[in-house]
């Protein structure tokens, strides 16, 4: 099996690191963001709020000009948080609907509406690309739930005209 | 047969400031481009027949083209500020190839841009859509076309 960067482009996975230094440097320092191909299993312990990030998409979107193309690139957001019982609990039951509420507060403020954030748009992604859509694929899984993590996926997509 | 494709087309500033010692710089901004091409006829109706006849007079070599708009390419700066000139004229060669490509053809003259419209629609990237007449200077209009070498032969229109 190749190693999974072989199948990204150099600059889908620059894209994907400048994300994650963006999103590192908005959120508390307690939340761990990663860039990754796949979320690691790390985040099943309960150890705190984990923000992965996840080349997805990569196309030529349209010809601009007779020298230049749109190029878009996508992510994946993936947030993961296990349900930890407080002390005196028993580690039996569904979590908390209240904490869930919480969680997919968690993420609409902090990743979606954060780079949704169109005005910043003038604040370049690398310099060149602009946020061109963002949507809240899932806002929590339930079968995750059931096994006491919580799971949600923020979808964006960057664009940026290319020589080509 | 090789087939000629738009994306393929080329136009080109003369960059050196000298018509007779052209330096040609790419205007590779351009998406879509129309030369025009009609000639005037003058109408001509005589008893010979009851045809109604013409004759060839003034042909118009003005062309419209749309640019992506980035305000860190020189060659799209000098169209914009000959666009907000009232006399300013730019030396351009617009051909229906590369200029490396021997049979690529077209024409070249000094022109004077008279229009710069550019919808801003919220949802796409920005384009100008300059349109271009020739301007009488003392350099009168060629042909052009790429020849063995390859180079551009010009010749009087």
């Amino acid at each position: 099996m190749p190693a999974p960067n072989q199948q990204y482009s150099d600059r889908h996975l620059e894209v994907a690191e400048e994300l994650k230094e963006l999103l590192q440097d908005q959120l508390p320092p307690a939340v761990k963001v990663a860039r990754v191909y796949a979320p690691e299993e790390d985040h099943k312990r309960p150890a705190g709020r984990f923000v992965w990030v996840i080349p997805t998409t990569e196309q030529d979107v349209q010809r601009l000009a007779r020298r230049r193309m749109l190029s878009e690139y996508g992510c994946s957001i993936i947030v993961t948080e296990h349900y930890v019982e407080p002390a005196e609990a028993s580690n039996e039951g569904p979590v908390p609907q209240a904490w869930v509420d919480d969680q997919c507060g968690w993420v609409k403020e902090n990743i979606y509406t954060f780079l949704n954030d169109r005005v910043r748009a003038s604040d370049r992604l690398l310099e060149a690309l602009w946020p061109e859509t963002c949507r809240i694929a899932v806002k929590c899984d339930p079968d995750q739930l059931l096994g006491k993590t919580f799971v949600s996926v923020v979808e964006v997509t960057y664009r940026e005209g290319r020589e080509g | 047969m090789p087939l000629k494709h738009g994306v393929d087309a080329s136009a080109y500033i003369n960059t050196s400031g000298s018509f007779g010692s052209p330096a040609w710089s790419e205007l590779d901004l351009f998406s879509d481009l129309t030369p025009n091409g009609g000639w005037d006829a003058a109408e001509i109706n005589i008893r010979r027949s009851k045809v109604k006849y013409g004759a060839k007079t003034n042909l118009d070599i003005g062309f419209t083209g749309r640019m992506l708009c980035d305000s860190a390419d020189a060659n799209y700066l000098l169209l914009l500020a000959a666009w907000q000139s009232l006399t300013g004229t730019v030396d351009l060669l617009i051909l229906d190839g590369p200029i490396t490509t021997v049979g690529s053809f077209g024409y070249r003259a000094e022109f004077q841009i008279t229009a710069g419209n550019q919808p801003q629609p919220t949802t796409d990237v920005l384009y100008r859509e300059f349109a271009a007449v020739p301007y009488p200077t003392a350099n009168i209009p060629k042909w052009a076309e790429v020849t063995a070498g390859p180079t551009v032969t010009f010749t009087d229109i």
